[in-house]
């Protein structure tokens, strides 16, 4: 009878243990792949490119506080000299360089150009920077001392299309820029500054 | 002679007579016959995900498609602020239960992970591409998991993993791919 048992006992370890070791080796691997790819998020400036004072001979301009421009009787200044350029080598121009020439006090132009979302995503022209100054919407005017001896030389407004978003190979936007050239301006001198349009992608 | 053999017989006779009842006697056979089935560990899963601007600008576009054990996700034009989502379905279909022993991560070689705890994440862009997380990184998407309770720990039926990832300035880069691979480890359940 104790045999039995131990016969009993010891089959019974035996299918444990083969059963026991089977189930430790049972496993299943599930794998999830990510492919993700980004967008491109990219503006251009381009043509036509314009201006009031745009060749020998024409009559120069002036305007008044509320922006409104006339055209007196002499040809002093210009013609402004306008070129798109492509900084980065990447086909698409960046930049655009105004050389107003022969200005004075009084002396008013307005350059028109187009920008155009050459990307994929839809933007939002979100901010512009004139010389370190940031402007969210509507049309701002400021006044800028180029010269750093604490008066005004010139005021610029930046017009057109502040904030708004353009769609991905949608026609291109016209944005004016004015610029009006003023009494504490210094004479003999050639004055740089610089306008920076910033997109942002759209988002939800 | 003749006479001398005949006994010898008889007496072979009597002799495995008498033995062959003793055996009969003292011999007892027991049979124990063993059978054992064994179980299947088997599971299958799905999976849908779903983005943010869908009915609005529809830029960026996210698909799962599962087939075999692998599952694979791509996200297509992932911009800043796109944010995509889903949820992973597991159902056992085996007659034992699975339990989620182990999971890897293996991430593009310019994306570094951090973990927050909680089964929240997020992801870097390695800018000065040293594979080490440090302050020249930034990020570029947050993602997080949910289990189904608290964690996987058995599947009986089924199970889900719902994740979500929000891509993120400054670190999103523009026009860049990668592949990520998250590996999931089942084992049967077992007492021990």
């Amino acid at each position: 009878m104790n045999r039995k048992i131990l016969a009993i006992q010891t089959l019974t370890i035996f299918v444990l243990m083969a059963t026991g070791l089977a189930y430790a080796h049972w496993t299943k691997t599930f794998t999830i792949m990510g492919n993700v790819n980004t967008t491109e998020l990219d503006w251009e400036l381009k043509t036509p490119i314009n201006c009031m004072d745009d060749n020998e001979g024409e009559k120069d301009y002036a305007a008044d506080c509320d922006w409104n421009f006339w055209q007196g009787d002499k040809d002093v200044g210009g013609p402004t000299q306008l070129k798109l350029i492509d900084t980065d080598g990447d086909g698409d121009y960046d930049t655009l360089n105004v050389t107003l020439v022969n200005a004075y006090p009084g002396y008013a132009e307005e350059i028109s150009f187009y920008v155009h979302n050459n990307g994929k995503v839809p933007l939002i022209f979100k901010k512009v920077i004139i010389n370190g100054n940031e402007f969210y919407s509507g049309r701002p005017t400021v006044f800028l001392d180029l010269t750093g001896e604490g008066d005004y030389d010139i005021k610029i407004r930046f017009g057109d299309n502040l904030g708004e978003q353009f769609e991905p190979c949608e026609e291109p936007a016209e944005i004016s820029v004015s610029i009006l050239v003023l009494q504490d301006a210094p004479e003999g001198q050639t004055l740089t500054f610089t306008i920076k349009l910033v997109a942002e992608n759209w988002s939800p | 002679m003749r006479t001398k053999l005949v006994e010898i017989f008889t007496l072979l006779m009597v002799a495995l007579m008498v033995a062959g009842f003793a055996y009969a006697q003292w011999t007892e056979t027991l049979v124990l016959e063993g059978t054992v089935k064994t179980g299947e560990l088997e599971l299958e899963w799905s999976c849908e995900c779903w983005d943010n601007d869908d009915g609005l600008n529809d830029i960026g576009e996210v698909e799962c498609s599962p087939n075999g054990d692998t599952l694979t996700i791509t996200v297509t034009n992932a911009y800043p602020c796109y944010e995509v989502s889903g949820k992973i379905d597991i159902k056992n279909v085996g007659s034992v239960p699975a339990v989620l022993v182990n999971y890897r991560v293996d991430l593009p070689n310019d994306v570094l992970l951090k973990d927050l705890g909680g089964y929240k994440y997020e992801l870097y862009y390695d800018f000065n591409g040293n594979m080490k997380l440090d302050d020249g990184d930034l990020l570029m998407a947050t993602a997080s998991l949910v289990f189904s309770g608290d964690k996987i720990t058995q599947i009986h039926k089924e199970a889900y993993i719902a994740f979500k990832v929000h891509f993120t300035n400054p670190g999103l880069p523009e026009n860049w791919s990668g592949t990520f691979k998250i590996t999931l480890e089942f084992e049967n359940w077992s007492p021990q």
